[in-house]
């Protein structure tokens, strides 16, 4: 039964890997790399490579595209991204992005705001935003 | 016509009111923390065998407002179970953001003495019920002052440098407090699973401790049936006994390990205040934890020493060691007061946290503790740490 479990969440697990897409405005023409992602979700940088502003947006806590780049892109379970947020927050030195309710509410938010950069399930996507990269 | 000023006012105020308004941001945290010891023979940290909740437990509301991308203020309100959870305001300040790279805070904010210094009350961010008291007892709110925080990276570190400068007028562990020109910093590095941090804080300090103000008067006393060279040298004495504007400094060091899901948490402090009868402390702890998946079972040691300042006993002045002081002798009673501030604490902890949700964690310890003075003393504690 464990093995069944963990074979299931393997399989699980890597489908919807392969379905978490990071998606910038139409307008945004940046080259965007997988070694770009962490400095800009961590919030160490906030401009793309043009020198423009970028605004990252996170999913909330329990989506299953947030657990998924959490933990491949950034490194780190949710609660442990939690803790280092909570580090910065509560002594001043830092400030994490905004979390959106859903993919789709990502999707909406990333249509009408230039300086946005957010991961979303390959699902929501629309032709309102542009797809700069696809997570292997 | 006449209205339009006034209708653009009153627009242009309800505009900034509500841009103002979406820009305060609540957060907080809170622990709800019980305990007791295992016999009525057994005290420690304020407990004993009749299960207590509210020693340790704590909620905190912290405001956010950004007025800009550059520009925020922030305050903390943290209500303590000990303090009948009557909110004080902890940290309050303004910030400047000059760049990714660097801003400035001025305001009350908290002495980075330690690695947790900072988020000691945010327990959710570490693996204990508590910081080991034995490294983390000496500990006291917040200056007022500067803060500069710079962050940047370098050939794949992560660094963190935060420069502090101020003062405080207030209460150190229940005693009357005032702290001059403090100054120090505080540097983190981290790289993957390793981080490293330093941090020196030096500053001229004052402390009230009544016994210590009784024994300096006393020999002021002393000095006041004496003439000449023996009154000014006991009266320069008197106030080499007492913390009065005396130079003090804190270091600190501090290693974190996160390797293939091994914690090992190591830091070492030491703090002193020069011409004054408290002692020079030294403390460690090393904890060693185990992530399996929402688990950490985790183990403590921690030391604290304190050394007595036998220094003073060459200070007392020619021709005065043989003095009465009450019923002893001037060097009796100070060999006395000196040997007194000797200490030395040591601590075993062993428990586990478990995330029970992705913004809370339940935590349980065992705590042994060996003192000189005290005693062997146990301690079991539970909480359950959030962050919202």
């Amino acid at each position: 039964m464990k093995i069944l479990i963990l074979m299931l969440s393997v399989l699980f697990g890597a489908n919807a890997f392969a379905d978490v897409v990071v998606i910038v405005h139409p307008s945004n023409n940046n080259t965007i790399t997988q070694a770009d992602l962490e400095p800009l979700f961590m919030v160490k940088k906030s401009t793309f490579a043009d020198g423009s502003k970028a605004t990252p947006y996170y999913l909330v806590a329990d989506d299953a595209a947030r657990n998924l780049f959490d933990d491949k892109v950034l490194g780190k379970s949710s609660g442990q991204l939690k803790a280092y947020w909570s580090k910065l927050v509560f002594t001043g030195k830092g400030t994490p992005p905004a979390e959106l309710a859903n993919s789709a509410e990502a999707v909406a938010k990333v249509a009408t705001d230039p300086t946005a950069i957010a991961y979303v399930s390959k699902g929501a996507v629309s032709s309102a935003v542009k797809v700069v990269l696809s997570l292997q | 016509m006449k209205l339009q000023p006034w209708l653009c006012a009153l627009t242009l105020a309800g505009l900034s009111g509500q841009a103002m308004a979406a820009d305060i941001k609540f957060r907080g945290f809170a622990s709800f923390v019980g305990g007791l010891t295992p016999s009525s023979s057994d005290t420690l940290y304020g407990y004993d065998d009749k299960v207590d909740f509210r020693n340790d437990s704590l909620i905190a509301l912290q405001a956010d407002a950004k007025l800009d991308e550059k520009l925020s203020a922030t305050m903390q309100f943290m209500a303590r179970g000990i303090n009948d959870y009557e909110p004080v305001v902890e940290w309050a300040y303004i910030t400047y953001k000059v760049s990714d790279e660097l801003q400035l805070s001025g305001g009350r904010i908290r002495i980075p003495f330690y690695r947790y210094s900072d988020f000691i009350d945010v327990r959710y961010t570490y693996n204990w019920v508590k910081v080991p008291q034995p490294v983390y007892g000496f500990e006291f709110p917040g200056y007022d002052g500067l803060s500069l925080v710079y962050n940047n990276e370098f050939g794949g570190w992560d660094s963190m440098l935060q420069i502090i400068y101020g003062q405080f007028n207030g209460e150190i562990s229940e005693m009357d407090g005032v702290i001059e020109d403090l100054t120090g910093f505080s540097w983190t590095l981290n790289r993957d699973w390793l981080t490293l941090r330093a941090g020196y804080v030096f500053s001229k300090t004052s402390i009230h401790v009544e016994a210590l103000e009784e024994l300096s008067a006393g020999v002021k006393y002393l000095a006041s049936f004496q003439g000449g060279q023996l009154a000014a040298n006991l009266n320069s004495f008197a106030d080499d006994l007492r913390p009065y504007r005396d130079s003090a400094n804190f270091g600190g060091l501090a290693l974190g390990i996160d390797h293939n899901n091994v914690l090992f948490d190591a830091e070492y402090i030491r703090y002193e205040v020069k011409d004054s009868l408290l002692a020079e402390t030294d403390a460690f702890f090393v904890s060693l934890g185990y992530r399996a998946g929402k688990w950490i079972p985790l183990v403590t040691y921690s030391e604290s020493e304190s050394k007595a300042p036998d220094y003073l006993l060459q200070r007392i002045p020619v021709g005065a060691g043989n003095l009465l002081l009450g019923p002893a002798t001037l060097e009796q009673v100070i060999a006395g007061a000196v040997q007194a501030t000797e200490t030395e604490t040591k601590l075993w902890e062993v428990g586990f946290r478990y995330d029970f949700h992705h913004s809370a964690a339940f935590k349980m310890a065992w705590t042994q503790t060996d003192d000189a003075a005290t005693g062997k003393n146990g301690l079991l504690r539970f909480a359950v740490d959030l962050v919202f």
